[in-house]
């Protein structure tokens, strides 16, 4: 057994775990508050890595003004996105719901890349590229730095579901919409807020993972792979959401290790999650922590 | 009656509904001309039996017809001179009338603390402000002070308390209460209405309470309204209800002795159409 490589794979996993529970909690947060299931989610990813490549290179701005103006821009965006394309969708079928969501992923797809061409650019050095060592392995602080903004985001969550009021009021919409309208919350406000705020959130991935790889369309790939990390965690959980990205992102790393060390069968990395997830929804199909609902005896 | 007075006599009432005429999903007529008021600080009663269109009175005043596919079409509701039918429901709930829904609603999966909170939702005021009058809350209902896991847990009478609890925290000028003794045994009925009338005394909060239960409704309301079928039938002072023969025999139990025969049964159904 490679010990060193494994340590050094299952840091990798953890940290981009932590991305992918990161992206998962925006998804949940949109099927939570709006019952849409967001197949544009990586793209969300995507737009925001690359409005602020735009900022930061062609504007040429600092980057912390760039990365400002990149969240303000997501705002708007998504808010107009529900406002615009999926305000009208309310009450229609879930599925012509899915459709619409697939048709923007890939007019956002398609968009990105004729307005940015389809090479990987890399990002302007933010920060210096260092490495450091932790417990014996070599980190670069880019992945440091991810990690921290990673698990900022979900304090960031946490605090603001359990002591915002404007976190309570989507938590009240996302249990009974007529409830929250008869407790004074616009259900109308609520849904733009989770789309904005799914967006924001999303982007700051995207950023994060554009600085350390590059920004290219496979961002959105990301959003494909939240799947497998929703569906553990159970569809409507924010913690099972952080539990599923974490778990996807380490086995994903460990795959990678064992059939390197023992199959070399090749790209075990990209599939391993979703065996597990066939399975795990065999066992526990609600996955880990879905709703169950409060029953009084 | 001169027209000064009747303009008098308005300027008085709080809340007015004025010939509503309701429909659902654009085709069912609910109510069919239901007018009544409410006058500031007093607990007014809405009785009548199932599918009269109770609920739904309420929820014309309160906005929440939108949520179900229903619409005032004729008519108005007005709120302090204001006209508020149609009106989206968070600015009402702004403007000061809050409703508690039928069966409580309570957001389960929430502890009693950020329901109360929730309350408060349309509150600018700070922090402590609504921290002291979550205190307040517990002050009138103790029993919920105790419970600190998730409300969905809690007995059907905490439930109804924290629902009202909740109306409470919105700092509101008029509650409207849907049915708060629905599935509550006898001695917690005694208990919600006795804090419901309290609240209406000490806070000076207006009450308009829809029920089945006639005989705990009009012991404790100052006017009273009885529907049937899309309209209010009659309506009187909680006296004038408690006197009354069609009351008794129909929503109290008891009276109506001296009509037994099936031609004066008749005669008496033609006159309470009339009504």
């Amino acid at each position: 057994m490679n010990w060193d490589l494994l340590g050094q794979l299952l840091m990798n996993g953890l940290i981009i775990g932590a991305l992918y529970g990161v992206v998962a909690m925006c998804f949940v947060l949109i099927y939570k508050s709006t019952q849409i299931v967001n197949f544009a989610q990586g793209e969300f990813l995507l737009i925001g890595a690359w409005v602020c490549w735009w900022f930061l290179t062609t504007w040429e701005l600092p980057f912390v003004v760039g990365f400002l103006f990149t969240l303000a821009f997501m705002t708007v965006f998504g808010i107009v996105l529900q406002t615009v394309v999926l305000r009208p969708m309310i009450g229609e079928p879930i599925i012509s719901v899915i459709m619409v969501t697939i048709g923007l992923s890939l007019f956002f797809q398609a968009g990105m890349k004729w307005i940015f061409g389809v090479n990987v650019q890399p990002f302007p050095k933010v920060f210096e590229t260092e490495t450091v060592e932790i417990f014996g392995m070599m980190i670069q602080t880019a992945y440091i730095m991810s990690l921290g903004i990673s698990l900022f985001i979900m304090i960031g969550f946490a605090w603001f579901f359990k002591s915002s009021k404007h976190g309570l009021a989507m938590r009240a919409t996302a249990f009974d919409q007529q409830v929250a309208q008869s407790l004074g919350i616009s259900v109308k406000n609520v849904f733009a807020m989770a789309w904005a705020i799914s967006a924001v959130v999303s982007a700051v991935a995207g950023v994060v993972i554009g600085i350390v790889n590059g920004v290219s369309d496979t961002l959105a790939f990301i959003g494909i792979k939240v799947f497998p990390a929703v569906i553990l965690g159970g569809l409507d959980s924010i913690i099972g959401a952080i539990v599923g990205g974490v778990i996807i992102g380490l086995l994903e790393n460990f795959a990678e290790y064992a059939d390197g060390q023992w199959f070399q069968v090749g790209n075990m990395y990209t599939i391993a999650p979703f065996y597990v997830l066939v399975i795990i929804l065999m066992i526990k199909p609600y996955g880990l922590f879905g709703t169950k609902d409060i029953e009084r005896v | 009656m001169a027209e000064a007075a009747l303009a008098q006599e308005n300027a008085e009432m709080m809340l007015s509904v004025n010939n509503i005429e309701v429909v659902y999903d654009e085709v069912i007529l609910v109510l069919r001309g239901v007018s009544l008021e409410v006058p500031k600080g007093a607990l007014v009663t809405l009785l009548g039996p199932n599918g009269a269109g109770k609920s739904t009175t309420l929820k014309a005043i309160s906005g929440l017809l939108g949520t179900e596919d229903g619409e005032v079409t004729r008519g108005d509701v007005t709120y302090n001179g204001q006209n508020i039918a149609n009106g989206s429901p968070d600015k009402i709930v702004r403007d000061g009338i809050f409703q508690v829904m039928e069966g409580r609603r309570i957001i389960e999966d929430m502890t009693v603390i950020e329901n109360l909170r929730l309350g408060a939702y349309t509150r600018k005021d700070s922090a402590s402000e609504i921290k002291a009058d979550i205190e307040k809350v517990f002050h009138y209902f103790p029993r919920l002070k105790e419970r600190t896991g998730l409300a969905g847990y809690l007995s059907g009478g905490e439930q109804q308390m924290l629902a009202i609890g909740r109306a409470i925290m919105s700092k509101p000028d008029m509650i409207l209460l849907d049915e708060p003794s629905m599935g509550l045994s006898p001695l917690l009925v005694k208990e919600v209405f006795e804090i419901i009338r309290t609240l209406n005394k000490e806070l000076g909060i207006t009450m308009l309470l829809v029920e089945q239960n006639a005989n705990m409704a009009l012991k404790h309301c100052d006017y009273g309204y009885i529907m049937e079928s899309g309209k209010i039938v009659l309506d009187g002072t909680r006296e004038e209800l408690l006197n009354n023969e069609d009351v008794k025999e129909f929503y109290l139990g008891g009276g109506g002795e001296e009509r037994k025969s099936f031609k004066n049964l008749k005669s008496y159904k033609r006159r309470k159409r009339w009504l």
